[in-house]
């Protein structure tokens, strides 16, 4: 039996055994396999990991936003008490559209190019959530003072989100503006309608550090103003870091570490974890670890264990026959590592530093897996 | 270190503008200065890292020192010989002699042609016999880590890390002098990152090549370049080895470069600079601020930022920085901003980073 993952306590949102599988010509890739998470009112959670480690697909089935079929997607996913796989299409449409927003990677292609700024946040206050308004309630709504209110909104929203300008900038088009700006217009459309859950994958990555750092200030700002939990997805460790209360690590489709930040990055347990940050070349010099050998598992034929056994440094014969238990390690802190049972003395389980000067010096040639 | 004497290149006062045309008939309006008077050299078998956000002009200097892009001014000097806007005939001698990694592995290799194919085309440009070929290219990929069955294999099977592996063999197919790195890791995640980083630090030691190593990541920097030059809007802005740049970034802009790295411990968070987020965005180059380019953006600007352009000055006979706070005839514009011009880094922070192996 698997120990439950630490559920934050008073969650807002909660994903319990979420399993999605693609179809393909070559068979079932089975890339989220068993995912546990949960996310407290007015907590920032992020999902960690590299790319194809299944982060976005996680993101993509809680807003239900892959199509089914190719994706199979089972679990239970639970928003504010309510179940929302088993939603119908409209329900589903007025629960995201109100309550939740999703802020993406790329603030090139996320605006639509033939309207303006104006035009495309005031079409989110007025229908966010309302894609079924009748023809004469469009109409009205559209050409009324509601249409005038909406606008006084979104300018608001504007300024809130610092944009410089913010009235020449609702009669521009996205091209005319640069990438921090854009940006700054999706945020302000996701907070529109007063969201209780943001989702944001991979806020700010596109743009140069200056902008990118800017950007995270602001999104700081705004969650502790507007009170929003927040379900953040990077790559960027430091990003997490820097952000989140309660980090997940994925791998290979699964969650193989939890813990809040501070215990996170002071103390990783995970294997993966410890190379991932031994990686990152730092700000202060020393030695770098030369990276993590291999490359993520084949979905359509994964290793039957731990995922991470084929590249790690410490994984024996029953690593690779089962999955390991989410061993339990303190408050919100769990290890999906057999190195983490009862059983096995503290002074077995690797540091950082062990792992580091592992993964420091390269054991044969030829590996050519990246 | 060898020979410091004669540097293996010099890049002196290089400038691209880059013609604006508008109207009918296509007049020249206006110029994008996107190089601006950059000088560096770079001695053989060491690493200069360029640093800057988009726009910074970092590449176009790369661009313009293999020949890709014919420069508006200034000279290029590779070991000795000008090879500014270099001849057919010159191109085809330097190519063989430096050589260029691009930041997208994707693009940058043919998706149609074995990957056997693509590291053959160099090596038949060098005049190696057809028999050879074959044998030549496997001990290429063996050099980058990949094993013969590579030969056969097209881009689209190999990972990101994978292509950047093939790329470098590309370039060292001729056997260069000079690499030129362009964000060769950008694309790549930070274990994949790691890797390509130690294999470019141990084809350093065994060709002894030298580098000029374009990133926008200064935490990459640290470990990997000799040099370090930070540029902003087409100009360099502050020059030094890399230890003095990290330990006492001197210039605002580098220091707000570093202080915006999202890092991942407690002390590299001591290390950093006061953070001080900048205001607004990279000016347009079309579009230079008066002066100072930085002035915009500077938290420190006085009103002589934007009237005077600052000179390139060497402060304390260590790095060179192009800002007024070093130049002794403003002293007294910065007398309100007395933290400027001591390094950010409590100095105990530096005398146990030192301590560091």
């Amino acid at each position: 039996m698997r120990l439950d993952e630490p559920v934050a306590e008073n969650p807002l949102l909660t994903v319990e055994d979420l399993e999605v599988g693609f179809e393909s010509f070559d068979g079932l890739a089975e890339v989220i396999d068993g995912v546990n998470l949960s996310i407290g009112k007015g907590e920032v959670v992020t999902i960690a990991g590299e790319t194809g480690c299944g982060k976005s697909v996680t993101m993509k089935s809680i807003l239900r936003l892959l199509n089914q079929p190719p994706a199979r997607v089972s679990g239970e996913i639970t928003f504010d008490g309510t179940e929302l796989l088993s939603l119908s299409d409209r329900e589903f449409e007025r629960v995201k559209g109100q309550r939740m927003s999703l802020v993406f990677q790329d603030p090139m292609s996320s605006l639509n190019p033939t309207f303006t700024i104006g035009e495309q946040l005031t079409d989110t206050a007025q229908f966010g959530g309302d894609s079924d308004t009748g023809v004469v309630e469009f109409f009205r709504r559209r050409f009324s003072g509601e249409r005038d209110e909406a606008r006084e909104r979104v300018l608001e929203m504007l300024r809130e989100v610092q944009m410089p300008d913010p009235e020449n900038i609702m009669d521009s088009y996205p091209t005319q503006l640069s990438g921090g700006m854009r940006q700054r217009a999706l945020i302000a459309q996701a907070l529109l309608n007063e969201p209780d859950l943001l989702i944001a994958d991979e806020i700010g990555t596109a743009l140069d550090v200056t902008i990118h750092d800017q950007i995270l200030d602001l999104l700081k700002d705004l969650i502790e103003n507007h009170d929003l939990s927040v379900l953040m997805i990077t790559h960027n460790l430091g990003v997490a870091r820097q952000v989140s209360d309660r980090v997940y690590v994925m791998y290979g489709g699964r969650i193989v570490e939890t813990a809040p930040t501070d215990e996170l990055f002071e103390n990783p347990k995970h294997p993966y974890t410890q190379g991932l940050i031994a990686s990152i070349p730092r700000l202060t010099g020393g030695e770098m670890a030369t990276g993590i050998d291999g490359s993520i598992p084949e979905y359509l034929d994964p290793p039957p264990g731990c995922r991470f056994a084929p590249r790690c440094p410490y994984a024996t014969a029953e690593c690779e026959e089962a999955r390991p238990e989410m061993y339990e390690r303190g408050p919100q802190t769990g290890v999906e590592c057999v190195l983490y049972d009862e059983a096995v003395p503290a002074s077995e389980r690797p540091t950082v530093e062990e792992t580091r000067s592992h993964m420091t010096r390269r054991p044969s040639k030829q590996t050519g897996g990246d | 270190m060898t020979d410091v004497s004669e540097p293996l290149l010099e890049v002196d006062d290089l400038e691209k503008y880059f013609p604006v045309k508008s109207g009918i008939i296509k007049r020249t309006s206006d110029h994008v200065k996107a190089v601006d008077g950059v000088s560096f050299d770079i001695a053989r078998g060491e690493t200069l890292a360029l640093i800057g956000e988009s726009g910074s002009g970092k590449s176009t200097v790369a661009r313009t020192i293999i020949g890709l892009t014919g420069a508006t001014g200034g000279t290029v000097r590779f070991d000795g010989e000008d090879i500014t806007n270099a001849t057919d005939e010159q191109l085809a001698r330097l190519r063989s002699r430096v050589q260029m990694v691009f930041q997208d592995p994707t693009s940058s290799l043919n998706p149609r042609r074995t990957i056997g194919k693509s590291l053959a085309v160099p090596l038949k440009a060098r005049g190696v016999a057809t028999s050879d070929l074959r044998e030549r290219v496997v001990e290429l990929l063996e050099r980058v880590e990949l094993n013969d069955e590579y030969w056969n294999k097209y881009p689209h099977e190999l990972s990101g890390g994978q292509k950047q592996r093939v790329n470098i063999a590309r370039a060292l197919a001729v056997e260069p002098e000079l690499l030129l790195l362009d964000e060769p890791t950008s694309a790549l995640d930070v274990s994949v990152q790691a890797k390509i980083i130690t294999l470019l630090e141990e084809l350093q030691a065994e060709f002894g090549l030298t580098y000029l190593f374009i990133t926008h990541d200064l935490s990459l920097v640290r470990n990997f370049a000799d040099e370090t030059a930070v540029m902003y809007l087409g100009e360099i802005q502050e020059r030094g080895p890399t230890e003095e740049v990290f330990q006492r970034p001197r210039h605002p802009y580098s220091r707000a470069l570093l202080s915006a790295i999202p890092v991942t411990t407690d002390e590299e968070e001591a290390y950093k600079p006061r953070h001080e987020p900048l205001r607004g965005e990279i000016p347009s180059p079309r579009d230079v601020p008066t002066g100072c380019r930085f002035h915009t953006r500077c938290p420190y600007a006085t009103d002589a930022c934007s009237a005077d352009e600052p000179q390139f000055v060497a402060v304390d006979a260590g790095p060179s920085v192009r800002c007024h706070i070093y130049d002794e005839a403003y002293a007294d514009a910065f007398d309100d901003v007395p933290e400027v011009a001591v390094a950010a880094v409590a100095d105990e922070t530096v005398a146990s980073n030192t301590n560091e192996p």
